[in-house]
């Protein structure tokens, strides 16, 4: 009883800082992933489609006409944003992909080279393509280290063919396998590498559903009512030189859209690593509630183990008599009942490690939040523990040492 | 051996004074055997409580071997209470939880530098001294009386003190226990053995050399 106090506290301890552990790293491996610097403009037209057909005929609810996010609102963040260090397009098709007898659901990704310079993307053979490649519409693609696997279970994937749609690729690179890759990572607008095939933009728009057609000036009347997607692109990925651009710029960006758009919402800026940093105070706010707990539990365990300690000096004022009359000092005495106090308070930290240690693994399985135990943290809990014992013996222990002898052997 | 000059002790109970001992001078000798007579609250508990050093005087000498135990620290109080004096009680104050060999052994727990091989050797041969020999290993609570005392008294004996303190041994035992344990101390005594024996029983007085009697804190 006296040491759930002490239990609770430790394991709060410990799941504490294994869940700030735990999320300390996922985000430090996210902010890699997601890069610094970086404004992310993506297109909303999917959602947009859905309403726009029934209102359609309305007159009332006539739509202002936009674009969509185009390749001229990249010509046009290049042209007036200032100190853009990369930046890239992107468009994604979900589509099948077919080795010579494997077929596969993924998704087609095209993008410019510097999309691999911007999110740090590595290679775990083969090479990137290079701008002059995108330019010509070369037919070659990277495949992420998990599709390639699949694909090419048993054979080296570099030079062989895949084919999406009509579109046949050769592979010229397999990327880097990569952890750490949430779901709140993607609908921060962050690919799955692992899993995707990454084409150059224009071999992409110009060969696979020819979407490179809008591209012509007064594309917006080109192909009617077709359903097809008519925005060039999926996202404008920015990076920025400075970090203390980020902000202005995505409000730069967000009005400069805003007016070549009418006005119509068909796209969000968003800039990842901010929204990270908002999630990691969130994420500190949780461990700061966690070590609260811990510490009123390890206050209310410590007094706990303050009022056994003081009631055993009161049951044994006899025995500390007797000590003293044979020699005992009192320091002697004093040492005894620290180290009682000590032990009681030890032995409720070791349940409450293994208790930590289990809550943390309960969190990280049904929560899904990534937690990480420390050997410093169970060193932490030990030398907490002890520290209790001691901070609370002390005065018990006090009492017991400052006992008068002739008093404490007449105790009955 | 031990000598005291003028002893006295006073208590104050808020504005209440209380003189328990005014003005005790005893000489104890080697290989005395004294017993300390009174009834109560003549200030036999409190005299004795002054040579067994639980207690300080108010003023007066305390000299053992000629140093003067009176100005001692907390510490070294302790250490010569550890050394010099061997407690004997009337309710025997063992340690529940303890064997005989363990109870036995506490003073050498709190002399310096006593390894735990030694400090069994020497209880163990404290025990059989007293008869014990086959009971090492009992707890108290699976001993009689007698034998309990005979455990209390190899404890004062372990670390070899000048002055074995014996207060009221037999008082809770009967009285053919009681005399085995006379004849123990008595035994002990012929050994070289210095024990101040405090009682009110006159029998038990009997088996010193000599009785000092107290009377409202003087030794008459």
């Amino acid at each position: 009883m006296t040491t759930l106090g002490i239990i609770f506290g430790v394991g709060a301890v410990i799941s504490m800082l294994a869940i700030g552990n735990g999320a300390q790293q996922q985000i430090l491996e996210q902010l890699k992933i997601v890069g610094v610097n970086n404004i992310i403009v993506k297109s909303l037209y999917d959602k947009e489609e859905e309403n726009s057909e029934e209102d359609e005929n309305d007159p009332s609810n006539a739509k202002k006409y936009s674009p969509g996010l185009t390749l001229k609102d990249l010509s046009n963040i290049k042209e007036v944003v200032p100190n853009i260090e990369l930046i890239t397009p992107e468009v994604g098709y979900e589509t099948y992909v077919l080795s010579s007898s494997i077929r596969k659901k993924t998704k087609a990704v095209g993008i410019e080279p510097s999309y691999f310079k911007i999110f740090n993307i590595e290679l775990e053979q083969g090479s990137y393509f290079n701008q002059i490649q995108n330019k010509n519409r070369k037919k070659v693609c990277l495949l992420g280290s998990t599709l390639s696997k699949l694909l090419f279970p048993k054979v080296n994937p570099i030079g062989k063919t895949v084919r999406i749609g009509t579109l046949n690729l050769q592979v010229i690179g397999v990327i880097k396998k990569m952890g750490g890759i949430a779901d709140n990572l993607q609908s921060m607008g962050i690919n799955d590498y692992n899993n995707e095939i990454y084409v150059p933009i224009e071999t992409l728009l110009s060969r696979y559903k020819d979407r490179g057609n809008i591209n012509v000036q007064n594309n917006w009347s080109w192909g009617g009512g077709k359903k097809e997607n008519p925005n060039q692109l999926d996202k404008i990925i920015v990076q920025l030189k400075n970090s203390k651009d980020v902000a202005p710029s995505g409000k730069l960006m967000n009005r400069m859209i805003g007016r070549r758009h009418n006005q119509v919402e068909d796209y969000a800026v968003s800039i990842p690593e901010q929204t990270l940093k908002q999630q990691k105070e969130t994420d500190d706010l949780f461990n700061w509630l966690l070590g609260a707990i811990a510490s009123i539990s390890l206050v209310v365990g410590g007094i706990g183990i303050m009022n056994i300690m003081l009631a055993s000096v009161q049951e044994r004022i006899k025995e500390i008599g007797l000590r003293r009359a044979v020699g005992a000092k009192k320091n002697d005495i004093k040492m005894q009942f620290i180290l009682e106090a000590s032990f009681i308070s030890l032995f409720g930290g070791i349940i409450g490690i293994i208790l930590g240690i289990s809550l943390s693994y309960a969190v990280e399985i049904f929560l899904e939040m990534p937690t990480k135990i420390s050997i410093f943290s169970i060193f932490l809990s030990f030398v907490i523990s002890v520290l209790t014992g001691i901070v609370f013996g002390y005065l018990p222990a006090n009492k017991a040492a400052e006992q008068n002898p002739v008093n404490s052997l007449k105790y009955e | 051996m031990i000598e005291l000059n003028q002893i006295t002790k006073t208590y104050v109970t808020g504005e209440l004074e209380y003189q328990a001992l005014k003005g005790i001078d005893l000489t104890i000798n080697p290989n005395d055997y004294l017993a300390l007579m009174g009834s109560s609250g003549s200030g036999k508990s409190t005299l004795m409580n002054i040579i067994g050093a639980l207690d300080v005087p108010t003023s007066g000498e305390y000299l053992l071997r000629n140093k003067p135990i009176h100005e001692l620290d907390d510490n070294q109080i302790s250490e010569f209470r550890n050394q010099e004096i061997g407690f004997v009680f009337q309710t025997f104050n063992l340690l529940p939880k303890l064997s005989a060999l363990e109870n036995v052994g506490l003073p050498l727990l709190y002399a310096n530098n006593i390894e735990k091989e030694e400090r069994e050797a020497k209880s163990k041969e404290m025990l059989e001294l007293v008869g014990l020999g086959d009971k090492l290993l009992n707890k108290p609570n699976e001993m009689s009386g007698g034998q309990r005392q005979r455990v209390a008294i190899a404890r004062a004996l372990v670390n070899s003190p000048s002055l074995i303190l014996a207060d009221e041994p037999t008082g809770n035992l009967d009285s053919k226990t009681s005399e085995s344990i006379m004849e123990l101390f008595k035994n002990l005594h012929n050994n070289g053995q210095t024990i101040l024996l405090v009682t009110h029983e006159k029998e038990i007085s009997e088996f010193a050399q000599r009785t000092i009697v107290l009377k409202d804190g003087i030794i008459i």
